[in-house]
């Protein structure tokens, strides 16, 4: 079964080389330019197995987004990365205190993230 | 017939002819027409290539985005087959994904930079470039780090604080041997009164993981550098000195007692981080500089005692808070601390009959007037005018005025509770 990952930055690069990244890999991706929508699309069925969102985005947040997740029985199990360009302690800190289940630093190797994605779907 | 107010030298002028006006009519249109139509041409150009980039943007996309995750990418064959906008989408996509990827896949896009002539052409642009033409190569130069002869650089991009700022970020990112020494020179060398935004910053990760050479070379040349970069050099060692407690602080010591009050308190905010070391502690003379004069290195004191955290440190601060004759000082003091530290202040209980507070607080330039008058007003201090006498600046008039304000008006009482007061119900405020 193919999984499903949403992803949602505002950055266009950033999210056309997850996109191509992840599809390349066989997933199924959705992907989205803010968290606004990305939360539209999460309150519709299928439930995503993955969540692949940036931590800076107008409107809802990548961290405000992964509140409203865990706030929600459905969504409150998926296993989400953040993405930011805010490597300080204390930011990784919010962001896995918020609920998030992995965080990776902007620039990021793509590799890198697909291993962790694989890693949170229990693939390796 | 000439009037008579006619000047002389205006009426022995040949007049125009009608034939002149109309040849001059001509050549004015003709020359508004020419300059329409080259300019209508030009955006034609522009708009048809945009459009052909445009047209050929998701196939070279999506060419990079599959190369650059293969072990041999072949972009010799790419390029060799790729059309001119496309290498053209190919640079400016490139600019974007090397601020955005790392890894493996960093080194492979730049390997295509090199393939599309970038870096040659960069190095002919520093030989004989624009500014700005040169600060483009060195910005491709710095998202590549790719090396570039120091000398090189030396040679070519000196001619502003701007470019050699690029100049030493490009040592830098290349992780160039001598990345710390050239890229100081650079950044400090002769000609460079103060450092741009980017320049602090790449003197800041020079020396993020040891600062102690960049504290040795101050001491040997801090002398000859004018005070905006003293500042800015004090700053750097300040969040770089976490790890410096073991070498040599002269620099920062002696400008402890410079007669500028921004570069005493700049130096005793370099001595916050290395304050975990209790023998580092004791070598800086804390009742020296609470004593200070000048009201900012005062508060740069209180933000270093807090940052402390110590007993001892914490009880110099208590009592100097106490006795702080500057209300707004005071209240830097409070803010620097924690809760815990914070509960550890004496709360009295202001009553209705207190005496108005008599301290005397200058208006305030536009720059700061807003924050630090609105403070004044939800303090309930009295706030008033005052003409500034011939400054430095601003700032300066400013601290002139509100010291000599506050030396003239007894110390009030119940200031500090109601400075307390302030604090506590403004981190409440904003907890909620």
């Amino acid at each position: 079964m193919t999984h499903i990952i949403v992803i949602a930055d505002d950055d266009d690069s950033v999210r056309r080389l997850v996109e191509h990244k992840l599809s390349a890999a066989g997933y199924e991706v959705e992907s989205f330019v803010n968290g606004s929508r990305a939360w539209d699309r999460l309150q519709t069925a299928p439930v995503p197995d993955l969540c692949v969102l940036d931590v800076m985005m107008p409107g809802l947040t990548g961290l405000q987004v992964v509140e409203r997740m865990r706030d929600d029985e459905r969504l409150a199990d998926v296993p989400v990365i953040v993405l930011s360009s805010r490597g300080r302690e204390a930011d990784v800190l919010d962001g896995l205190e918020s609920g998030a289940t992995d965080y990776v630093t902007k620039p990021f190797s793509p590799r890198e993230l697909l291993s962790r994605v694989r890693l949170r779907l229990g693939e390796e | 017939m000439t009037p008579d107010y006619a000047p002389p030298v205006v009426s022995q002028l040949p007049q125009p002819t009608a034939e002149t006006a109309i040849l001059a009519g001509i050549v004015l249109l003709a020359l508004l027409i020419a300059v329409a139509v080259l300019t209508l041409a030009e955006s034609i150009y522009q708009y048809r290539r945009d459009r052909r980039r445009d047209r050929v943007r998701d196939d070279v996309e999506l060419a990079l985005l599959s190369r650059m995750s293969e072990p041999e990418p072949e972009w010799d064959e790419w390029v060799a087959s790729a059309s001119e906008p496309e290498r053209d989408v190919a640079r400016e996509l490139l600019n974007d994904y090397l601020r955005t990827v790392d890894g493996t896949e960093r080194a492979t896009l730049v390997e295509l930079v090199r393939e599309l002539g970038i870096f040659a052409e960069a190095r002919e642009t520093l030989d004989g470039g624009a500014r700005h033409e040169k600060l483009q190569a060195l910005g491709w130069f710095a998202l590549s780090g790719e090396d570039v002869d120091p000398d090189r650089l030396d040679a070519t991009c000196t001619g502003g604080n701007d470019l050699r700022a690029a100049a030493a970020r490009v040592l830098y990112e290349a992780d160039h041997p001598d990345a710390r020494g050239r890229g100081t020179d650079l950044l400090v060398g002769d000609g460079s009164p103060t450092l741009t935004t980017h320049g602090i910053d790449t003197l800041y990760r020079l020396y993020e993981t040891d600062p102690s050479p960049l504290l040795d070379r101050a001491a040997a040349e801090g002398d000859e550098w004018g005070l905006s970069l003293v500042v800015q050099v004090l700053s750097v060692i300040r969040h770089t000195g976490l790890l410096a407690q073991a070498a040599d602080w002269s620099f920062v010591h002696e400008h402890t007692t410079h007669e500028s009050p921004s570069v005493r308190a700049a130096a005793v905010r370099a001595f916050g981080p290395p304050g975990w070391d209790p023998t580092f502690r004791e070598s800086v003379p804390v009742e020296r500089l609470l004593a200070d004069p000048h009201r900012n290195v005062r508060r740069a004191t209180y933000e270093v005692l807090a940052e402390w955290g110590d007993d001892r440190s914490l009880e110099l601060l208590r009592a100097a808070l106490r006795t702080e004759p500057d209300q707004r000082s005071r209240l830097r003091g409070m803010e620097a601390l924690d809760d815990d530290q914070l509960a550890g202040l004496e709360l009295g209980v202001p009553t209705a009959d207190d005496p108005a507070d008599g301290e005397v607080v200058t208006t305030l330039t536009a720059a700061g007037s807003t924050t630090e008058t609105s403070v004044d007003a939800a303090m309930g201090t009295g706030v008033s005018s005052a003409a500034a006498t011939e400054p430095a600046d601003a700032d300066e008039a400013v601290d002139v005025a509100v010291d000599a304000g506050n030396q003239s008006v007894p110390p009030d009482p119940t200031a500090f509770d109601r400075a307390l007061a302030w604090v506590r119900a403004d981190r409440g405020a904003t907890e909620r």
